[in-house]
């Protein structure tokens, strides 16, 4: 099975971040290609999601590789084999500083249309600035994506024809789009792109084995407008947010009701609003926090993508809301089918990244010199001295480079699952009377509400008593201990055919459930 | 848990390495040795006073029952203290809070002292069989370096059982914590 | 019903305990009592023979019938009284004179004993009984016919011819034979005034010189005869004449069993000859057939008691006693307690425990041999039968040192009386007393005087 994911805007983007953490935790499909559309290349979304994404595939890559440190198929830790192109984001509309007026060759166009085209956009709209995406105006996005084509060699719209190629050879392909329905990009993009697909494949003749499913965002969040400084500009207004949401969900009303375009949208909200604390109007300062909802439609698409989801003839749409009290709780977070339990996976993740980040990553950095105090342990006996000697040397090369480098990377990420989770906890129940009970993450990180970028800073080194935390750091009920997880790495059966570094990640990973 | 139940498997094998000795001597001593036996000529030789026995016109042999039932019963009291305190050690090495690198090794106080309990323990276990006063009629027919032979022998045989015993017994993140257990390889 | 039930089942119980409590006595098969009476025991019979008694007609004898002012007269005094002594313990009495013969004197003469002409000779020297002493001619007499009691008063001033070779042999032959028939010898000496000349007193050139300053001299009662009429007599001799504080007289009693009597033939053991046993856990005292004693008892290794018995239930009284006691002591040893399954094994031990006597008495230190400080070397769980005979193996030397006083050597005799002393001694006493123990040592038999047994278990 193929399968595609397109996260548009900023919210695809943040959702897509969801994505890559469920993926690395082993909720995703096997294999996944992920791309994003966003006007605003240098979105601070797009950007912080773009370098996940190429931390996630690196160290994949390098703990994927037969030759040197292999986690083999057996492993759920990177299950999901994530591919993108060489730039993961599309832009609708290249060039420095593209206007709509330019996008259309407004100057080229019949008087008629012309004024087809005063009478759709105002002059500030026609001149806008789109470097930085569509400002909440999809009227705007919706003109530019029509106006650009799908370009079978672009490499983006590539992988689209591709996908639909490989349906018509049998296999089956499943496509995804995740965007917000209020907002500029997404708004724009979801039924644009969706329709988009739908003729490709029609021209193609593609009538089975393709599926396409979205998520689309309802308002789940929103932040105060400074009154300086933006006389005459465009920007997202929240409190248009829902006004565009009615208008966008009666025109999917009847778009659903006339045209089968997905198979399965899965659509989510929240109430009450997030409220962010920062408010830019693009660039790479709009760096929102991951909030709680994105999960939803993460976890919808690979719900989408999961092989025991039987897609019907007929399009469905599912929703999904928490519970009704103001507690957020792992019990709101729905599996992605039978088998794939996501409260399990993603506590196992958030545990692996601690255990990592504090307890054992810490060990394993620095030379030989340092880390052979630990030589005579049995943890690092049997999954790191084993697996990094070199008998033609004699040596175990855990402290040379080639490992360092995956040891180090592998810090570098869970540490970025640490704030990922820290901050998503914070942020969603920020000025709001709710609670989020999925983690305590006050005994090792401190959260800057204001901060645009590092509004979560965690601390490098754990004293002993925050460290006893461990057992209450996810409140998942199972009290599970730092003692579990030791005696767990000793315990585990390793994989036959794991290689190198691969070993020792996999059995911390898998230690870290009961 | 189910590691716990492995380890004091391993440590059951551990103990029963040497530990069929004991047995052995035990079920030998309860039935009573022969005459001719080298247990009792050892006993005669090293551990009696033989000479004073033969002066009220005795062999040790004659009287020698009440002898090995005491010991006997000596053995017995230690090698349930041995496996007693190896079980002990094996599974509650488990719960021994290692819950980070390098912390293994810290243990090997909590172990040295454990050890020294049960080391205490066996020789009071002797002490109380072996000493003039016991309550055993039979102790008043050792001698003193008789006594000193079965103590040291008995504390050298059943430190060893114990010692194998939670060498192989302890939680494999607890092997720092044993002297020389960390030798054993990673996944046995 | 349920009555008898209950009352049954408290009767098994009350005689099971009972059991439990009791010691069965069951003794090594090898054990063998000879008790048999001593011989003092065996000879004396309590009948009164005759009484011979025989005077020293010597002229040294004279001097004691003469007064000497200001100063008792007991010679005197005595031989007045010695009839009705004599009478006490024989049936008829003969009275004798001896010198250098015997001279029988009639009862109704004694009273020539007390004035000087019977100590003078008007005759030749040759034909003069007062001329020596042969002290030995009674004591033949007395060998002849041993069943009387014979008392022979003199001066014992025998020169040291008299002492040695066949003379010395004359005297300790009869006295042997005496002895050996179970006769007894005392020998009570006398301090009395004396107002004459001592006679023969030997000189370092070989001749003799006399003496007359003189005021005080010992003379010697010598008895011949039952232990039990010389007691008599000695005790008759003390109520009447030895009642002043000043009076001096000594007594010695030589005889070849000083033993009273065997302990066990009159019970005479009992649990008071081993202070504090009675305290002892499970103790029990009887006797067994009789005549032998058995202590049962528990204790410890922490044994330190004594077995005493007190001289006047074991020596007779004024006899020279015993030096020197042995054991003769078995110990057997079980390691079953219940004589169901007793297996009694003999020790090898050569020495068990150790007797010593004193003035009080016999003390045996129980099992001292085999102790180690006060605890015993045997051990624990096992059960002990002792058994010891006591025997008494020299016997005690007559008060050499307490007539030394009165003796004086013939080497000495010639200083001594030219320092003109007023109390004279006795030539030779002491020799004389060393021939009489050698004769007593020569007719002395190793005696059993008693024998006991200790049964018991070491406990803890």
């Amino acid at each position: 099975m193929k399968n595609f994911i397109i996260g548009i805007g900023g919210t695809g983007a943040k959702c897509l971040e969801h994505l890559l953490h469920c993926c690395s935790s082993g909720l995703g499909p096997e294999d996944l290609w992920v791309g994003m559309v966003d006007q605003d290349e240098a979105n601070g979304n797009v950007s912080r999601t773009k370098i996940l994404l190429n931390k996630y595939i690196n160290l994949r890559t390098s703990l994927r590789d037969e030759a040197k440190h292999d986690l083999t198929n057996n492993s759920n830790l990177f299950k999901t084999n994530i591919r993108t192109n060489n730039d993961s984001v599309w832009l609708p509309l290249k060039g420095a500083d593209p206007t709509l007026k330019e996008v259309v060759h407004y100057d080229l166009l019949k008087p008629e249309v012309k004024g087809l085209m005063d009478c759709l956009y105002d002059p500030t709209e026609k001149l806008q600035n789109l470097s930085e995406g569509f400002r909440a105006r999809p009227n705007i996005g919706a003109a530019a994506m029509l106006a650009t084509t799908a370009n079978e060699n672009d490499p983006f719209w590539s992988q689209i024809y591709k996908a639909i190629d490989a349906a018509r050879g049998g296999e089956e392909v499943r496509v995804f789009i995740i965007s917000s329905i209020f907002g500029g990009t997404g708004a724009s993009g979801f039924p644009n792109i969706a329709r988009r697909i739908k003729t490709i494949q029609q021209e193609k003749n593609v009538t089975t084995n393709f599926h396409l499913g979205g998520a689309l965002m309802l308002p789940y969040f929103n932040y105060e407008v400074p009154e300086e400084n933006m006389e005459g500009e465009l920007f997202a207004k929240p409190e248009e947010f829902l006004d565009q949401t009615k208008g966008a969900l009666e025109y999917y009303s009847k778009l659903f009701e006339h045209n089968k375009i997905f198979d399965q949208v899965y659509i989510t909200g929240w109430d009450p609003l997030s409220k962010l604390s920062n408010f830019k109007m693009g660039g790479n300062l709009q760096n929102n926090p991951p909030l709680f909802p994105e999960i939803y439609a993460a976890l919808g698409a690979l719900k989408f993508f999961s092989s025991e989801n039987k897609i019907s003839e007929n399009q469905e749409i599912f929703h999904i809301g928490k519970n009704d009290s103001d507690e957020i709780l792992w019990s709101d977070i729905p599996n992605v089918s039978n088998s794939l339990n996501s409260k399990e996976n993603i506590a196992k993740l958030i545990r692996f990244a601690f255990s990592y980040n504090w307890m054992y990553g810490p060990a394993l950095v620095g030379s030989w010199s340092k880390i052979k105090k630990y030589s005579n342990e049995n943890w690092f006996k049997r999954l790191i001295y084993k697996y990094t000697y070199n008998s033609e040397t004699k040596n175990c090369e855990v402290g040379h480079e080639h490992n360092q480098e995956v040891i180090l990377a592998m810090k570098e990420y869970c540490e970025d699952i640490l704030i990922w989770i820290t901050d998503m906890h914070y942020s969603t129940i920020l000025n709001t009377d709710q609670k989020m009970n999925l983690v305590v993450s006050e005994f090792f990180s401190e959260f800057k509400a204001k901060n645009v970028s590092n509004r979560v800073t965690i601390k490098e080194k754990l004293n002993y008593s925050e460290k006893n935390q461990f057992k209450d750091f996810v409140s998942d009920g199972k009290n599970l201990k730092l003692l579990n997880i030791m005696s767990n790495i000793c315990y585990k059966k390793i994989y036959r055919d794991q290689k190198g570094l691969g070993v020792f990640m996999d059995i911390l990973f898998r230690s870290c459930e009961q | 848990m189910i590691n716990v139940f492995r380890s004091i498997f391993y440590s059951l094998i551990g103990l029963t390495l040497i530990g069929w000795v004991s047995v052995l001597l035990i079920s030998v001593m309860w039935v009573g040795p022969g005459p001719d036996s080298a247990l009792t000529q050892y006993f005669a030789n090293s551990i009696i006073v033989s000479e004073r026995l033969e002066a009220l016109g005795f062999e040790f042999y004659e009287i020698s029952n009440n002898t090995f039932e005491m010991v006997a019963h000596m053995l017995t009291a230690m090698l349930s203290a041995t496996i007693l305190f190896s079980i002990v050690w094996s599974a509650g090495s488990h719960y021994l809070n290692i819950d980070a690198p390098g912390k293994a090794k810290i243990y090997f106080i909590h172990w040295i002292i454990f050890t020294g309990i049960f080391v205490a323990i066996l020789f009071i276990i002797s002490y109380f069989f072996l000493r003039q006063a016991s309550p055993y009629d039979a102790a008043d027919l050792m001698k003193t370096s008789g006594r000193s032979i079965l103590v040291l022998l008995s504390l050298i045989y059943f430190f060893l059982m114990y010692y194998l015993s939670v060498l192989v017994g302890t939680a494999r993140f607890a092997r720092s914590s044993v002297l020389f257990a960390n030798k054993l390889p990673g996944n046995l | 019903m349920k009555k008898f039930i209950a009352n049954s089942f408290i009767i098994l119980i009350l005689i099971s305990f009972t059991n439990l409590q009791s010691k069965e006595f069951c003794s090594p098969d090898e054990l063998s009592v000879n008790i048999t009476e001593t011989s003092s025991a065996k000879n004396s019979n309590g009948e009164k023979g005759n009484v011979f008694v025989y005077f020293d007609q010597s002229l040294s004898m004279k001097g004691y019938v003469n007064d000497q002012p200001g100063l008792k007269n007991v010679y005197v005094n005595v031989i007045d009284d010695l009839q009705q002594i004599a009478e006490n313990v024989g049936s008829s009495t003969y009275y004798h004179a001896f010198g250098k013969d015997i001279i029988p004197i009639k009862g109704s003469k004694i009273a020539k004993v007390i004035k000087p002409s019977f100590y003078e000779c008007k005759g030749a020297a040759s034909e003069c009984n007062n001329q020596e002493s042969k002290i030995e001619l009674p004591f033949k007499i007395a060998k002849a016919n041993p069943d009387g009691t014979y008392i022979i008063v003199t001066d014992l001033f025998l020169s040291d011819k008299q002492l040695v070779g066949g003379t010395l042999k004359q005297l300790t032959k009869p006295l042997k034979s005496i002895l050996k028939k179970g006769k007894s010898i005392g020998i009570i000496g006398v301090m009395s005034s004396f107002n004459g000349t001592v006679y023969d007193i030997p000189i370092k050139d070989g001749g003799s010189m006399n003496y007359t300053d003189a005021k005080m001299r010992p003379y010697y009662i010598i008895v011949i005869g039952d232990q039990k009429h010389i007691n008599r007599i000695k005790s008759n001799l003390e109520e009447q004449h030895f009642t002043d504080p000043e009076d001096e007289y000594k007594f010695a009693l030589i005889t070849s069993s000083p033993i009273l009597q065997n302990l066990n033939k009159n019970q005479i053991i009992s649990e008071k000859n081993i202070p504090k046993i009675d305290k002892a856990e499970g103790f029990k005292f009887k006797y067994v057939d009789d005549v032998l004693p058995i202590y049962q008892f528990n204790t410890g290794k922490k044994f330190n008691k004594k077995f005493r018995i007190k001289k006047d239930d074991l020596i007779v009284k004024g006899s020279s006693g015993v030096s020197e006691y042995t054991l003769k002591e078995s110990l057997w040893s079980s390691p079953e307690v219940k004589c169901k399954k007793i297996d009694w094994r003999k020790s090898k031990f050569d020495s068990i425990s150790t007797v010593t006597s004193n003035e009080d008495g016999l003390t045996l230190n129980l099992f001292k041999n085999i102790s180690d400080r006060k605890k015993l070397k045997l051990f624990l769980g096992m059960r002990y039968f002792y058994f010891v005979d006591v025997y008494a193996e020299k016997p005690g030397t007559a008060s050499e040192k307490d007539f030394a006083e009165w003796s004086v050597r013939s080497s000495d005799a010639e200083g001594f009386t030219q320092s003109n002393p007023v109390k004279f001694k006795t030539l030779n006493l002491t020799k004389i007393i060393k021939i009489l123990n050698a004769v007593s040592n020569d007719t002395f038999e190793k005696t059993l005087v008693a024998t006991f047994v200790m049964d018991f278990n070491l406990l803890k």
